[in-house]
């Protein structure tokens, strides 16, 4: 028999998974970022579809297999770029598919074309696995290695080509892969098969001259577009989104959330600056006199300016820089910044300097590109004031689109950090949006009090301030004891700007909801209760999740209750439609959806299986096959999932970290998969699996209970060590891993080969329900929970594994 | 222009479809089942909006003004459903039922001079325009307030001013105005808006998304010029039960 066609396989594999990272850049640039992970999940099933479609005729595909698969990587290109701009070209709004029915048959009709080019690909690494009985190690090694490598392809292609480019380059890799193919199968290069490879890529560059991404008409970007005299004045693209600088000479922007109603100053022109056609920050246009800079005093961040006069001021998550203005304006003397798009610190710095007056590289401001957990982690300074915007844009706070988002700067653990790094009578400073009903500023005061109480900083009534707008709130914690003259200024500051005092230490019931009136004064109710005994009944109480965020589960803007869901539904169609937690609601959807067409793409094969060869189901225990198969496709995503996000504290920067742990772990668990026949040679199949397992549970346990403590040790290393460790951490893990879908498999060829097709859909089926399913544990259970499942999932496989795919006669 | 394309074969097919209904049932019938809808969803907020029932001259208002005329074609059909509907430029027609509210909260009497910025659609200034005695709307989006002026021209609302601007600054020659409704994003209320509001006058902003409306906030310029805001959801839910 042939040698299996390793190459081309890894390419295929490769292109696999840059274009999924693409997609949800894509998804992210046209739609909205959650929606982008909600539909990409969903078209992974396509790893499920190609094995109920191989099963139904695998012998006519196993008779054809070299131009089958051929054709499978040509068609993998064609259709991965084709699929997407079809998919676009559904006018889909998201936030109208309460309203309209006919949103959701675009939601249905996107999904199936983005499903169609991972059905085609996963096909083609499927059908290689059936061929090549004997290399099922090499073979499946070579599909993850490729995995892994298209992991950081895809990353760095976002980083220097934008994403419409990536696209064409993803479609003419896989051409090239099926050229390499037909030299590895036919052993020479066919000039017909080269001369369509060059035709379809003309075809497609040419094409792809004529097609633009079309962003969605309601994303603000769009919008502002619309208005005469707005111009893009520049775009720089990443894998942490497109950036759009937008400019109006004649009727200039003006971003200032939280402006005082009682001023008549007018902020500065600024330029505006969007993230995937939607995030906002301003550059502001350096001011001739600091006096220009007054409007910044009139809004509710200013006030711990009021407080002190602090000299060492940190901003955390800069942005276009008006935090740093605020700053200069109230004359602090060393201020640090952190920003975790450099692209945002170079427009500041060097695409407009001369309009930001080059504002992070003025003498006194120091800017550092890295998340500000990361910096705080890091730093040996301590400041008089920590000055944190909001978890969420504006949108996404009211509408709960970020549920799904880990974010490691507002749990309890951040709090601490950010805590000990105050001076003496320093302030930490929280500005986030006024929603209603009150969701994310209450959970920021539950947090707050939570980290008070279990400190030394007691008591912890005495050392807050919540201040709000009709727009905005502000948290003050200070390290110290407020005094009467602090809370008299806080007074002062907001009756001078219609501001409400929401709670100061001995405040009255009739000094509160005087200015921004709310039918109950909730902030107030809510602070006396957090600091009270009542704490957790009072967070029980709350129809929306306010429990703290902790690094286990990381899930600030998750505001989701079941208790309050049945309400909200009774109110959806009387204006009930913004209470809708859209970002759990969809997790939820995705993973009934998974689970539904995962029933039905691993049953629709075995029957057809049955009724051809019904003499198998004697021999064959086919349950317990699909458990083998369905725990070890849940349990290696979940694990991925849950290490990507212990190992994301470590190595802070949310893309490369993400890119390095994937890669790493596909790539170890590829040479795993590589190895596990040669191990099983030497110590027995059997062995291998008690290997195999005894290993996972050791290393998982080991490191959910104690690498927090190892990544404290290591912490101050510099991005690349840390960056070593964690491979070296992490490559035991996946080597392992990988080494048990092979195992099996070997077994299953061998025995009973017309099963695999179904297995591997039933692998894929378990990896999409997996993806899923961990972050719906993790937001309510934690990832150390995940990790303790998976291991027992593991456990679960290998002990219903049929005997007769384990004893040692297969070697 | 693809999206355009999917859009009008989509709405087409949703068109035959619901074509012969609309023969048979005419757009007055409609509206007066959607005050009626109103009113029932009025009545199931009554205690966040503290109203049994709204103005009844807004409610005249509402069953008077033909919004099947400031919708796009392809979304006739939908006009007189109780729902907010794109029309085009990234904008919407508001869902009735906020209108109403909205309109509402100003508290306007007929020799009144209102402002509005962002006309949209023109359905807010033609609501407005039956109820006061002259209307100021501002359109910042070139395309919008052209067919706004030729619309409220078609419909002879002789009370009706449009002009594209930016209406961060308001309309300062006809200031001051006894109410004010912004229908338009913005990052904070413009400081002009504030100054050309009348002691004693209303402004309404509704906040949050284009399709779906989080809250209104309802900011009242007392005689001393002093301001308070109210934050009014539309619709009850108190995010706290028990005793706290």
């Amino acid at each position: 028999m042939q040698r299996p066609p390793y190459l081309s396989l890894t390419l295929l594999s490769a292109a696999i998974l840059a274009y999924e990272i693409l997609l949800i850049r894509l998804f992210s640039i046209i739609q909205w970022h959650h929606f982008a992970y909600m539909i990409i999940g969903l078209a992974l099933f396509g790893f499920g579809i190609s094995g109920a479609i191989i099963s139904s005729c695998q012998k006519w595909f196993i008779n054809r297999y070299i131009s089958v698969y051929i054709s499978i990587i040509l068609l993998f290109g064609l259709t991965a770029f084709f699929c997407f701009y079809a998919a676009q070209s559904f006018p889909l709004n998201i936030e109208e598919v309460f309203w309209d029915i006919s949103q959701s048959a675009y939601l249905a009709f996107i999904f199936i074309l983005l499903a169609v080019p991972f059905t085609v690909a996963a096909a083609g690494i499927c059908l290689s696995l059936m061929r090549y009985k004997t290399h099922t190690g090499p073979v499946y090694s070579a599909s993850l290695a490729g995995s892994g490598i298209g992991s950081i392809l895809g990353v760095l292609l976002l980083y220097i080509v934008h994403p419409e480019t990536v696209l064409i380059i993803i479609s003419i890799f896989s051409f090239g892969a099926g050229l390499i193919a037909s030299i590895e199968l036919d052993k020479i290069l066919k000039v017909k098969r080269a001369l369509i490879v060059v035709l379809l890529s003309t075809l497609l560059v040419l094409l792809n001259q004529t097609l633009d991404l079309e962003m969605s008409p309601y994303k603000p970007l769009q919008q502002s577009l619309h208005i005469d005299g707005t111009k893009i004045v520049k775009t720089k693209t990443s894998a942490l989104g497109l950036i759009n600088v937008i400019e109006n000479v004649s009727l200039p922007l003006r971003h200032a959330p939280g402006l005082s109603l009682n001023t008549v100053i007018e902020p500065l022109p600024q330029l505006g600056v969007y993230t995937d056609g939607d995030n906002f920050t301003a550059i502001t246009r350096y001011p001739e006199h600091m006096g220009n800079l007054e409007y910044l005093d009139q809004t509710s961040s200013a006030l711990a300016y009021h407080l002190s006069q602090p000299k060492t001021v940190l901003i955390a998550d800069a942005g276009g820089g008006a935090g740093v203005l605020q700053a200069l304006y109230h004359g602090a003397s060393e201020i640090d910044a952190t920003e975790t798009n450099s692209q945002i610190i170079e427009l500041v710095n060097k695409d407009f300097q001369n309009f930001s007056g080059k504002l992070y590289s003025r003498t006194n401001v120091s800017i550092h590109n890295m998340t500000n957990r990361e910096f705080v982690t890091h730093t040996k300074n301590k400041f008089d004031f920590i000055q944190i915007s909001s978890p969420d844009s504006y949108s996404a706070s009211s509408t709960g689109l970020y549920a799904l988002n880990e974010n490691y700067s507002y749990t309890t653990e951040a709090l601490k950090l950010y805590l000990s790094k105050l001076n003496p009578g320093g302030y930490l400073s929280i500005t986030s949006w006024i929603t209603l009903p009150p969701k994310e500023t209450i959970k920021l005061l539950a947090t707050a009090i939570r980290v008070l109480k279990d400190s030394s900083l007691q008591p912890p009534d005495l050392r807050l301030i919540l201040i709000r707008s009709w727009q905005t709130s502000t948290l003050l914690i200070k390290n110290g004891l407020l005094t009467e003259s602090d809370t008299k200024l806080v007074l002062n500051f907001c009756n001078n700007r219609s501001y409400d005092v929401a709670y100061i230490p001995n405040i009255k019931n009739d000094q509160v909801n005087q200015y921004n009136i709310l039918n109950s004064p909730i902030y107030y109710q809510a602070a006396l209760a957090l600091l009270g005994p009542d704490y957790d009944s009072y967070l029980e109480k709350y129809k929306f999740n306010i429990i703290p965020a902790s690094d286990n589960r990381p899930y600030f803007s998750n505001y989701f209750k079941w208790s309050a869901f049945g309400e909200i539904l009774n109110l959806l169609d009387k204006g009930g439609m913004p209470l809708v937690e859209m970002g759990y609601i969809a997790l939820i959807i995705i993973l009934s959806i998974s689970i539904a067409l995962g029933v039905v793409i691993t049953i629709i094969p075995i029957c057809v299986l049955l009724r051809r060869s019904p003499s198998m189901a004697d021999r064959m225990d086919y349950s317990r096959l699909f458990l083998y198969f369905f725990c070890i496709g849940l349990s290696f995503i979940m694990l991925e999932i849950a290490f990507i996000n212990r190992f994301l504290l470590f190595l802070h920067h949310p893309i490369f970290s993400v890119a390095t742990i994937i890669t790493s772990f596909l790539l170890f668990a590829g040479i795993g998969s590589l190895n596990s026949g040669y191990i099983a040679k030497k110590i027995g199949h059997k062995e291998t699996f008690f290997l195999a397992l005894v290993s996972i549970t050791s290393i998982c346990l080991l490191y959910n209970s104690g690498i927090d403590n190892l990544f404290l040790f290591f912490t101050n290393q510099s991005f690349f060590i840390r960056v070593v460790i964690s491979i070296f951490l992490l490559s035991p893990l996946a080597f392992f891993l990988g080494m048990l879908f092979p195992l099996a498999l070997s077994g299953v060829l061998r025995k009973a080969s017309a099963l695999v097709p179904w297995l591997w859909a039933v692998n894929g089926c378990a990896s999409v329900i997996g993806t899923s399913l961990a972050t719906l544990l993790a937001m309510h259970c934690g990832f150390q929970f995940v990790i303790l499942l998976s291991v027992s999932l593991y456990l679960i496989a290998i002990l219903t594994l049929p005997k007769q795919f384990t004893s040692n006669h297969l070697q | 222009m693809h999206q355009s394309f999917m859009r009008y074969i989509v709405f087409g097919y949703l068109f035959l479809l619901f074509l012969p209904a609309f023969a048979m049932d005419d757009y007055e019938a409609a509206r007066q089942r959607l005050i009626q809808t109103i009113r029932e969803d009025v009545r199931a907020t009554v205690s966040y909006i503290n109203k049994h029932a709204l103005d009844q001259r807004v409610m005249q208002a509402m069953s008077s003004v033909p919004r099947h005329e400031f919708v796009p074609m392809d979304q006739r059909p939908y006009a007189y459903l109780n729902r907010p509907l794109p029309i085009g430029y990234g904008q919407t027609i508001s869902q009735p039922y906020i209108v109403a509210i909205m309109t509402d909260l100003l508290e306007l009497d007929q020799q009144d001079k209102v402002l509005e910025v962002g006309t949209g659609s023109a359905y807010q200034a033609a609501i407005l325009a039956e109820l006061v005695a002259r209307v100021y709307s501002i359109e910042i989006i070139k395309p919008l307030a052209q067919r706004a002026t030729s619309l409220i021209d078609r419909l002879q609302y002789a009370n009706i001013n449009i002009k594209q601007a930016d209406g961060y600054y308001g309309w300062e020659e006809n200031a001051p105005f006894d109410a004010i409704i912004v229908t338009a994003a913005a990052s904070h209320i413009p400081p002009p808006l504030i100054k050309q509001l009348k002691p004693g006058g209303n402004m309404v902003i509704p906040v949050g998304s284009r399709f779906l409306t989080q809250e209104l906030l309802l900011i009242h310029k007392k005689q001393n010029g002093h301001i308070t805001t109210r934050q009014i959801m539309p619709v009850i839910f108190v995010p706290l039960t028990g005793d706290h």
